[in-house]
């Protein structure tokens, strides 16, 4: 069941992934690619990672993305330039390419994942609460990381408004 | 992942509301085609301008902002799941961390940023 769910989500995904590319207007890519993300959600959650899943809806889709749309808009429909139908049709035509790889080397890796004893590994996968262990990696041995990060959000958010500030 | 369940069906149903929403008004519904009707009408006359306005930068800032303390609310869920094994080291930096944060808001609102 979870297969077919994943399957289904990989598909919608690549669907708006294409959609990226040949929106007519730059809004149009955008709201593709928020649909991306969403699909994308669906396949991590359906994969076990949910933390990671809601974390993609919460930052990309909630923040970046509508950050996508502001820029846009601010810069103005027509100077958004996009490429023309050769060049979309290659970019289509190779992202099909290499997507088909990608599936076959992974369907690979999964195979071989399910028959050797990595399969008492998922079995545990299964069980496994992903935003306990996040927390625990996090917060134990990685913690100069996370003041690193907070530091670095400090500066963004002080660049962000000496840059943005109304003179 | 059966807790997700649920958020399933509520995703199923809702595509299908809305196909057949769609599907049912592109069937039933008695259209006539006609070019003004496809026109934009804005009080008589045609569009002045195109209709996506550009947005003042300080909306892009707020937005930065906006952001950032999503990013800050992301690390704490994982924090508040592991309060009690993280050990005082942990709950030391995360302590840190939030402090780094309540700094960058008390310059946001020294400067005023979001007047």
């Amino acid at each position: 069941m979870e297969g077919i769910i994943v399957y289904i989500f990989g598909i919608l995904g690549l669907y708006s992934g294409v959609g990226v590319i040949t929106g007519k207007t730059g809004v149009q890519s955008a709201i593709n690619l928020i649909l991306v993300f969403v699909n994308m959600c669906g396949v991590l959650i359906c994969l076990g990672i949910d933390m990671l899943g809601l974390l993609l809806i919460v930052i990309y889709v909630g923040a970046v993305a509508i950050l996508f749309l502001f820029v846009i808009m601010m810069v103005g429909e027509e100077e958004v330039k996009k490429g023309g139908t050769l060049g979309k049709g290659v970019l289509v035509v190779l992202s099909i390419v290499l997507l088909n790889r990608e599936v076959r080397e992974s369907n690979k890796g999964l195979n071989m994942i399910m028959e050797g004893e990595y399969g008492k590994v998922l079995e545990l996968w299964d069980r496994l609460d992903t935003v306990k262990v996040l927390g625990e990696n996090l917060f134990t041995s990685n913690i100069y990381n996370v003041i690193a990060v907070g530091v670095l959000l400090l500066v963004g958010m002080i660049g962000g408004v000496v840059l943005g500030k109304e003179k | 992942m059966k807790e997700y369940g649920s958020l399933l069906i509520i995703i199923v149903i809702s595509v299908l509301i809305g196909l057949i929403v769609e599907v049912l008004s592109y069937m039933l519904a008695k259209r006539d085609t006609e070019r003004e009707k496809l026109s934009a009408f804005e009080c008589g006359f045609d569009a002045f301008e195109s209709s996506r306005d550009k947005f003042d930068v300080r909306f892009y800032l707020v937005g930065m902002l906006f952001i950032i303390f999503d990013l800050e609310a992301s690390y704490l869920y994982p924090f508040a799941v592991t309060i009690e094994s993280i050990g005082t080291s942990g709950i030391v930096g995360m302590v840190d961390f939030i402090l780094e944060l309540l700094l960058g808001v008390i310059y946001i609102y020294k400067v005023e940023a979001l007047e």
